[in-house]
């Protein structure tokens, strides 16, 4: 009941509503800056439609502008700069604003960039990776287009399926989020991809402790947050079509968006579609069979916006079915150990389009209603209704099974509501806001962790606060209560189990902008992750692992306590950023080995347990950019250390990586914008390790080359690019420390990439 | 009704109806499609005047109990045994012979026989999936006397059966300690 007793205390913050009128001007001040160098510009035209009126002026040589202007519901902001992309946008115009503008080349506009481009060619920012570009050439997972940030690598586990690991993070420590709202995927173990397809959202950011603390508490190592895509202003019907293909699996892609805004009615709907299909995967090794996939991806958006409200309603509906490597479907530890000492696929085959047994089938819907009130106690009110349902079911080559049913189903279903208020007031910022989360967890097949129901209430302040044009501080307080339900079949009968964690969570961030060319942030926060299910009661073989793992129902929660510090500065043609971290975790939840393994009917199996210590993770990532008129050169490098206290390395952290690259683009009649690029990729072999925490010992490190052309073009209202990449130019066989099952197969060879882009406006 | 009130009923809801829903789906056991559990493995050889018996039990299946290992292999040499072999799942006082699906699933599985510190021993698969042999039923010849262990495997290769024991993943994995005296 005491979750009832807080959502009626916020209740009573939320119910004293008395719109404040009287507001008759606004101050709207902004800042202009160029995207590539993050330089400020000057002379930058401002315009801005408010109340039927045009207000004009230009940015300064800091790139900063302000405007007074009357109040009004909404307010259309263009900000214009010779030969760039011209920004609009659109506000409430009730409240003073502060905007940062980021204003892109023209002609980089309808760049096709491939999904291992992003690693280097757009890393331009420690922090967000702009999608529009990628969009349905993003096709791989959601895994792939991360990996362009430095601090992001791709974990895999086998050789179709990947996740993003932040630092030393993946899994329930990374939380991941859609337009403000937490993912509520199946985190039963740290195998399985995100179901998400990224080219349906605008852009990927890593975020500052703040915000991530504001979008969850669970995700101790860091947030991502995909932002959905803004409607044009201009009213007209814009049309995106993209076909992409690889060799590597002879996968195609079809990907089509629509998307209007109508004046009258203030309606605005989109409207966009995603299939993707694959065959076996080819390595320096031969063809991995049955690792081909099939993806359905489709979402709408459909938006009113009338005086002084917004309701908007999202759906998305993710389908993949996708078969598993035959040679990695192992029964105990002499397999295992037979395919590690094997310098051959443990199955060869001819390449097919088939997925047979064993395979997987996901299914993610996503339903959100968001509302917006403009003019709420002298700011702004937001509220959110959701249902998320995840279901993935697995199907083995199990003996006896004949229907075809799975041998393996989890369905997990989640409602979220929040109510935040917000409001900005000359220096001062505020938001306060509550969420609920309700979850049900079952099993349609054997029971692989137990059934179980969760209730969560979350409550936050926020507060930002500018000093002036140079400091700024952020900070934000947020309690999480979690009533947890398990039912544990026992002797045919279930017992209920009940859990109740409280976490209090707070963060603070610094900014400062010393000047135009220098600037940097300090984050101090501390967040709590109460252990998932799985790690609490896991009791069981682990087929890919060919181990037994056993959770810990007393697990505590794990505190973590972290600093980062990010900086830049630009030197004429040349900008650098670098960002470092220090972060001790308590309670730190891992798999801890038995000195003897245990005998059964299938063999030896090594037995782990889930146990806690305390740990401590460091490092950092930088990135310089060099630009010489048509010629770029860029690199980015990352290092992470992760240890526990006690001493002892932690498995699966990423090994030191360097990228290096070298651009080259001109503009002709014949070809349009023409890019050329070439690329060197590093990754160390990773030298700190436990033995007797690894499966197998870390592969050698390896240089990866890789060449990309392409062209754009312009005819009327249309645009049209075509791309085409060679990747692992000298089909190096080598394999990935973060691939989970790397001993079953390399990585994939050398990989032609074609991408065809058509662009109506 | 102001719009407040309604944006914070329905904030609520999603708290008030997961109260009462749902339960009993949370406590209802799912339709299970589990593979059959194997408990037990028993082999018998008879060279026609003799029979010799080893078995493996685990009645409560991985972790929990050690599992029971019994093995009276002593054999003769330059003797033809025929063996047999029997898989089944006896637990919580249950007894399933799953040999049969084995059997009826011939083209799936295969039983594989290695030997340590043991080597003059030939095994024979004499039963047959249509095109190769299973390995329920084999035989066995012994050449010189020596003893060391026999791990018997039995691989479950669904499409991928080519008579050899490398694709597939393990069902069973025994080993027995055995004996050919002179």
């Amino acid at each position: 009941m005491k979750y009832f007793v807080l959502v009626a205390l916020f209740g009573v913050i939320f119910t004293r509503a008395s719109a404040q009128e009287g507001l008759c001007t606004i101050l709207l001040r902004g800042f202009v800056n160029e995207q590539k160098t993050a330089a400020p510009l000057e002379f930058a035209h401002i315009r801005v439609l408010a109340n039927g009126a045009e207000f004009q002026t230009a940015s300064n040589e800091e790139g900063e502008y302000q405007l007074q202007l009357p109040c009004a519901d909404s307010i259309a902001i263009y900000v214009s700069f010779l030969g760039y992309e011209t920004l609009r946008l659109k506000r409430a115009g009730l409240e003073n604003l502060y905007l940062e503008h980021e204003l892109v080349l023209s002609k980089y506009f309808f760049a096709p960039v491939l999904v291992s481009e992003m690693k280097s060619a757009e890393v331009q920012t420690m922090e967000r990776v702009q999608l529009a570009a990628v969009s349905a050439t993003a096709a791989r997972d959601f895994s792939a287009i991360s990996a362009a940030l430095p601090a992001i690598r791709r974990k895999s586990s086998g050789s179709n399926t990947g996740k993003p690991l932040v630092r030393a993070y993946s899994g329930s420590r990374l939380q991941l989020g859609v337009d403000g709202v937490p993912l509520y995927a199946q985190q039963w173990g740290e195998e399985h991809a995100p179901e998400l397809f990224p080219g349906f959202y605008d852009e990927l950011v890593l975020l500052d402790e703040v915000s991530a603390l504001q979008l969850s508490a669970e995700g101790v190592g860091g947030a991502l947050l995909l932002k959905k895509k803004t409607f044009n202003e201009d009213h007209q019907l814009h049309l995106n079509f993209q076909l992409s293909a690889s060799d590597q699996d002879r996968r195609g892609i079809a990907f089509l968006e629509m998307n209007q805004s109508h004046e009258r009615s203030k309606i605005s709907w989109r409207l966009q579609g995603f299939t993707s299909k694959g065959g076996d995967i080819r390595t320096p090794l031969g063809t991995l069979r049955n690792t081909g996939s099939e993806n359905v991806h489709w979402s709408y958006d459909l938006q009113f916006a009338p005086k002084k409200r917004t309701f908007a309603l999202h759906y998305a509906q993710f389908q993949s079915d996708l078969g598993i490597f035959q040679g990695a479907h192992i029964g105990n530890l002499s397999d295992l150990n037979a395919a590690i000492e094997s310098d051959e696929l443990r199955v060869q085959a001819p390449f097919s389009y088939g997925l047979d047994l064993p395979r997987q089938e996901v299914l993610h819907d996503f339903l959100q209603f968001k509302y917006e009130e403009h003019r709420f106690l002298s700011g702004s009110l937001l509220f959110r209704l959701g249902r998320q349902f995840n279901q993935r079911q697995e199907f083995d080559a199990i003996r006896g099974n004949t229907d075809g049913s799975p041998s393996m189903e989890l369905n997990k279903t989640t409602w979220n509501s929040e109510l935040t208020w917000h409001r900005s007031e000359g220096r001062n910022e505020w938001r306060i806001g509550a969420q609920a989360f309700t979850t049900k967890n079952t099993n349609g097949a054997i029971i692989f962790i137990p059934n179980h129901r969760e209730e969560r209430l979350a409550a936050f302040v926020q507060h930002a606060f500018a000093w002036d044009k140079k400091w700024k501080l952020k900070s934000i307080l947020r309690w999480d209560v979690l009533h947890r339900t398990l039912f544990l079949l026992e002797n045919d009968q279930f017992q209920k189990l009940e859990q109740e964690r409280l976490n209090l969570n707070a963060a603070v961030v610094l900014e400062n902008k010393t000047s135009k060319d220098v600037q940097w942030r300090l984050e101090l926060s501390t967040l709590g992750r109460v252990p998932s299910v799985n790690e609490l009661f896991a009791s069981g073989l682990h087929h890919g692992a060919a181990a037994l793992e056993y959770g810990d129902p007393d697990l505590r929660t794990e505190r973590a306590y972290k600093i980062q510090w990010q900086g830049s500065k630009t030197f004429n043609r040349i900008k650098v950023q670098i960002n470092t971290f220090l972060h001790r975790i308590e309670n730190y939840v891992f798999l801890d080995p038995r000195s003897q393994p245990v005998l059964t009917i299938r063999g030896a199996f090594p037995v782990f347990d889930q146990r806690q210590t305390n740990a401590n993770f460091y490092g950092g990532e930088a990135i310089v950019n060099y630009y010489l008129d048509a010629l770029q050169v860029g690199q980015s490098l990352s290092f992470v250390r992760a240890e526990k206290a006690k001493g002892g390395a932690l498995p699966q952290i990423p090994p030191f990586q360097h990228t290096l690259f070298v651009k080259h683009e001109r503009k002709t009649k014949k070809w349009g914008l023409l890019s050329f690029t070439a690329e060197h990729q590093f990754t160390s072999e990773q030298h700190h390790f436990d033995e007797t925490l690894e499966v197998s010992l870390p592969p050698k490190a390896v240089h990866l080359f890789t060449l990309r052309a392409s062209s754009k073009f312009q005819v009327k209202k249309s645009d049209f690019s075509i791309g085409f990449e060679l990747w692992n130019l000298f089909d190096v066989k080598y394999w990935d420390y973060l691939n989970r099952q790397r001993f079953f197969a390399p990585e994939p060879g050398r990989t032609i990439n074609i991408n065809l882009k058509y662009q109506f406006n | 009704m102001k719009t407040s009130h309604v944006l914070f009923l329905l904030f609520a809801l999603v708290f008030f109806g997961a109260c009462k829903k749902d339960e009993e789906e949370l406590e209802t056991p799912p339709s299970v499609n589990e593979e059959e559990l194997i408990t037990t493995l028993l082999l018998e050889l008879s060279d026609g005047t003799d029979t010799f018996n080893a078995s493996f039990r685990d009645l409560d299946g991985p972790g929990g109990d050690d599992p029971v290992i019994e093995s009276d292999l002593s054999l003769s040499q330059n003797t033809q045994y025929s063996a047999t072999i029997q898989v089944l799942n006896e637990a919580d006082g249950a007894f399933e012979d799953i040999t049969l699906e084995v059997e009826e699933e011939g083209d799936e599985h295969l039983f594989c026989f290695g030997f340590d510190g043991i080597s003059d021993l030939a095994v024979t698969r004499t039963d047959s999936d249509g095109i190769y042999g299973i390995g329920i039923e084999s035989d066995w010849t012994t050449g010189a006397d020596g003893s060391g262990n026999v791990t018997i495997t039995l691989k479950h290769q669904p499409g991928v059966k080519d008579g050899t024991c490398d694709p597939g993943d393990t069902d069973i994995e025994v080993t027995f300690p055995i004996v050919v005296n002179q």
